[in-house]
């Protein structure tokens, strides 16, 4: 991708391999540029957010139990909301896939909640749940639900018709239809609607605890709120919020790499 | 798509004329929506506890009381505000940074391993940070709407730089055009389709994230007005703020889109964009 816009410096090939060579400084400097920067900046107001306290608590901090406890409460919402939202999401989008009617008449509801931001659910759900763990559960099925429910609705639509018609001359029965035909041609893109809808309830599930987790006994988000407010500690938060991106991150590459594994014939 | 669609074809109008088929699709799905109110409306009743499932029939009678009193209007000026302000700082700098990436090989070379780490960072989860550096206000808000928006318009501006069409570019040389007006007159042109597409993408996560952003860390705003109704168990009123969030944000999405295409009426995308 990077190469291209050599055309506005140089056309010559050998200048542009010099250029490639001599670009490893310029990554240094991004990447000691941006710590520096925080350093100065944030590091200045605020010494305890410098780079030194807060890669001591990446250290000591991170690894404790109470740390790892609370990331896999964290998970393991993450995991019970993501199935019932999942299961959900592709029930009823193979249902707007498969029949048109149906997905004309539900059309406007999803047109209508789908704006409605998952967090935004999260008052309603402690009004029905309290301020428990199942407030948080019901608001990461919710924000699982929609990009499954929508990759599921297209994954089924967009079964490519010279498909279907050579299984139906081969005389392949409704269910092989199914099975050999519909599954493997919508199976990218509910596994697209995986990534998306993981990633989201990761982001969710940080946000709700904040507001939910007072009484949640822990939750990566209730240890974020409550190192903030009530501790104070900031190289902790930082160092958590650290954590939470490099989740992220690991969780999108892995998801990645198992898409392109678990469906070689898509060319998504 | 056609497999499916052969079923719930047009044989049902014995005429089969279009304008009559578009008028009974709206209106089954009117009906639809009648149906699932309805419901709505007999379970509330059955349940008789207007503080868990509060009565359909009963909220734009709220609403419009929400509306007569200003609360609705102060809270949803505050986030619009917040969401205004972050967003435009997030085109700003979004695109700019992504002319300057694709443009400039040492400038990619600089800013692209500190957009790859910091973007896997969800912008709500900087919430705890801000409160400690900022506090709790409109810089907060500002800040994370800020963070939601700019990468997808940084990554979309770039890729589009990149991918124009090299024959444009040649052509822009033949014809005599230096760096300067290469960029403003080729290269941005061809790549605003792509640049729209990530405003829009932007401005979706900017959305979403305000209210997260309003339900921790500010004291007005749609996001705070909904936690603050909800710990009141003034679920009716709960529900108008939702309401008031799905319905704003798909008309803000609306304008977007619209403008967008306007503005650039060849562009592929918005083709498939017809919900």
């Amino acid at each position: 991708m990077s190469q291209q816009p050599v055309a506005l410096q140089s056309a010559s090939g050998g200048a542009r391999l010099r250029q490639v060579e001599r670009l490893w400084p310029y990554r240094l400097l991004g990447v000691v540029g941006t710590v520096l920067l925080w350093q100065l900046v944030v590091g200045t107001i605020q010494p305890s957010l410098g780079l030194g306290p807060v890669l001591q608590q990446v250290v000591t901090f991170l690894p404790s139990e109470e740390v790892l406890r609370s990331l896999a409460l964290s998970m393991e919402r993450i995991a019970i909301g993501f199935v019932l939202g999942a299961v959900s999401g592709m029930i009823l989008g193979i249902a707007s896939g498969a029949w048109s009617r149906w997905a004309l008449l539900t059309e406007p509801v999803w047109a209508f909640l789908r704006p409605i931001a998952p967090l935004a659910w999260v008052p309603l759900s402690i009004v029905w749940f309290g301020l428990t763990e199942q407030a948080a559960i019901f608001v990461i099925a919710y924000a699982s639900f929609f990009p499954i429910m929508l990759s599921t609705t297209t994954g089924v639509r967009e079964v490519k018709k010279a498909h279907y018609e050579a299984a139906k001359t081969l005389g392949a029965s409704k269910w092989a239809t199914i099975r050999y035909v519909v599954v493997p041609s919508a199976f990218p893109y509910i596994l697209t609607g995986v990534r998306v809808s993981l990633g989201v309830s990761w982001a969710v599930i940080v946000a709700a605890e904040m507001v939910v987790g007072s009484v949640l006994q822990a939750g990566i988000g209730y240890l974020l709120i409550q190192y903030t407010m009530v501790y104070f500690e900031m190289s902790k938060v930082l160092a958590l919020v650290l954590l939470v991106g490099v989740i992220a991150f690991l969780v999108d590459r892995a998801l990645k790499l198992a898409a392109r594994r678990l469906t070689p014939w898509s060319t998504r | 798509m056609t497999l499916i669609n052969r079923r719930g074809g047009a044989a049902r109008t014995g005429k089969g004329r279009l304008v009559s088929r578009r008028l009974q699709d709206r209106a089954s799905q009117v009906i639809f929506i009648l149906v699932l109110l309805a419901l709505w409306a007999v379970i509330a009743s059955v349940v008789d506890d207007s503080a868990r499932v509060p009565n359909p029939l009963h909220l734009p009678a709220d609403a419009w009381a929400m509306i007569g009193t200003g609360e609705l209007g102060g809270d949803l000026l505050a986030s619009l505000r917040r969401i205004g302000t972050g967003f435009a700082l997030a085109v700003l700098v979004g695109v700019l940074s992504g002319v300057f990436m694709a443009l400039n090989r040492r400038a990619d070379a600089v800013l692209d391993m500190p957009v790859e780490i910091l973007r896997p960072i969800p912008a709500l989860a900087l919430i705890p940070v801000l409160l400690l550096v900022v506090g709790i206000g409109d810089t907060l808000a500002i800040c994370v709407v800020f963070y939601a928006a700019v990468f997808p318009i940084i990554l979309n501006t770039a890729s589009g730089l990149r991918n124009v069409e090299r024959s444009y570019v040649e052509a822009g040389r033949v014809m005599g055009a230096r760096r300067a007006a290469l960029v403003r007159e080729v290269y941005i042109p061809a790549a605003l389709p792509s640049i729209f597409s990530g405003l829009r993408t932007g401005f979706q996560f900017a959305w979403m994230s305000i209210v997260g952003a309003e339900l921790i860390g500010a004291s007005n705003g749609m996001g705070y007005m909904i936690l603050y109704y909800a710990k009141f168990v003034a679920t009716d009123k709960v529900l108008v703020g939702m309401v008031t969030i799905g319905l704003v944000g798909l008309a803000l999405d609306r304008v977007l889109l619209a403008v967008l295409k306007g503005l650039t009426p060849w562009a592929q995308q918005w083709k498939s964009d017809v919900s």
